[in-house]
């Protein structure tokens, strides 16, 4: 099928396509009403995500591997060697405590329109989001959501004194995005890997535009 | 790679003359799209070659190791031959794995991995193909080792019914659906197209290239009923 094939009956049909499309757009704002419908009613009204019990599992045989290695390690003529060690069961006896309820706290919803995490003071607009990223490197999770430069950013705060614990970090520069950081993410208690969040994140985020689509559609009427 | 995004939304708003005209004959020139289909092979004969290569020297240092742990069991102390013996051991299991590594994308070579029409697209391990315009774009990620294929299933599409790719996965390029279907993933060594290697970039330019033509003429079927009759009449 090449254009000159094309270009002959296109002529003729100029005309009468006009018609056509008239009687058809009625039609046609339907079916895209449908369309964006289908977009937005593909995902859950709402979605609750927890962080994941990795340290849950690890913060225990850390602290245990600590305890071990400072028993081995214990000698009084080696202070040095003795304090690093119980610095190493402080910071796995701080893990195992802070990790205590992983997977069972709510810290970031997810509904058609809009994004909650705890620490940040205000929902995000899933529409002014234009880009999503997930990287998880073993420790945490780190999803970054490019904002569109027009967005108003929520402001965060941080939570110290924290071992892998749920962040939140808006940045200005070099691009207006949103980084959410947790150790693992989890919904209803099944663990979801990067490629998982990133699909759910990205239908989320066509939800919101469709969302949009529909809000202006509907009011111009 | 950065995912192709399906333009359809933006037809809803009301257009003019000339506007429509443009939006017809954009998307006949976008819907002229290749006219055979191709298949997307898997090379992977190398990577089996390496793999065996290593689990075999890493099985021998273990088998050799153990030997020795026989061979010295009457002089040495016991916590060393324990020593010796659990070191040997491991190293066997870890190339008795790089083995069965090998053996499985040993398999792999030559399978395909997709099959394309200009309208459809069939994974490895599908029943049915599926119809191009029911995926909205793809990534390709390429990793150390191997090439990474995402399709993102559109709204209006369905996920194809997929074989579940359980261990035997290793041994075929099977896809999986992730998230409930909201998007379909799988791997490769090498892709191959016609016999030849194919870049990264060549890959997705082919790709792109069908999924653009597909959806160019699925929404001028939407829009343009009596247009895309005309175009089917002319392939």
């Amino acid at each position: 099928m090449t254009m000159s094939e094309f270009n002959d009956p296109l002529s003729e049909l100029s005309g009468s396509l006009g018609q056509e499309y008239e009687q058809s757009r009625a039609a046609q704002r339907d079916r895209v009403i449908a369309e964006l419908k289908q977009v937005i009613e593909r995902v859950p009204e709402q979605s609750e995500f927890t962080n994941s019990r990795r340290y849950r599992v690890w913060g225990p045989i850390l602290l245990l591997g600590s305890l071990i290695l400072t028993a081995v390690c214990f000698n009084l003529e080696r202070m040095g060697a003795v304090a690093a060690c119980a610095f190493t069961v402080f910071i796995a006896a701080a893990v195992t405590w802070q990790h205590r309820n992983a997977g069972t706290q709510v810290f970031m919803r997810l509904t058609r329109r809009q994004l909650f995490v705890d620490t940040l003071d205000a929902p995000v607009d899933m529409a002014e989001v234009e880009d999503v990223s997930v990287k998880d490197e073993g420790l945490v999770t780190v999803q970054t959501l490019e904002m569109s430069s027009e967005a108003v950013l929520p402001k965060h705060h941080v939570v110290k004194l924290q071992f892998f614990g749920n962040q939140a970090m808006v940045l200005k520069k070099p691009r207006p995005q949103v980084r959410i950081m947790s150790a693992g993410l989890a919904s209803n208690g099944r663990k979801l890997d990067n490629e998982e969040v990133l699909a759910v994140l990205a239908a989320y985020r066509d939800a919101a535009h469709a969302q949009r689509q529909l809000d202006l559609l509907q009011a111009d009427e | 790679m950065r995912p192709m995004r399906n333009g359809n939304w933006i037809c809803c708003r009301l257009m003019n003359n000339d506007e429509r005209e443009a939006h017809l004959a954009y998307l006949q020139a976008q819907a002229d799209g290749p006219v055979e289909g191709f298949e997307l092979r898997e090379r992977s004969l190398g990577k089996a070659l390496a793999c065996a290569l290593t689990g075999l020297s890493l099985a021998g240092l273990g088998t050799w190791l153990m030997a020795l742990a026989v061979l010295f069991a009457p002089q040495a102390s016991s916590a060393a031959i324990w020593l010796l013996s659990a070191f040997g051991l491991g190293l066997a299991g870890t190339g008795a794995a790089a083995l069965a590594c090998a053996a499985a994308l040993y398999c792999r070579h030559g399978k395909r991995v997709l099959s394309v029409t200009p309208d459809s697209l069939c994974f490895a391990n599908a029943q049915a193909p599926t119809p191009l315009h029911a995926f909205d774009g793809f990534d390709v990620e390429q990793r150390h080792f191997s090439t990474r294929l995402i399709f993102t299933v559109s709204a209006a599409g369905s996920a194809p019914t997929l074989a579940p790719a359980c261990f035997k996965a290793l041994a075929s390029p099977d896809a999986v659906a992730v998230a409930g279907g909201l998007r379909v993933s799988l791997w490769l060594c090498t892709p191959v197209v016609a016999g030849r290697h194919i870049a990264l970039q060549e890959l997705v330019d082919l790709l792109y290239a069908y999924l653009q033509a597909a959806q160019a003429r699925h929404t001028l079927a939407q829009l343009f009923p009596g247009v895309a009759r005309l175009g089917e009449a002319a392939r």
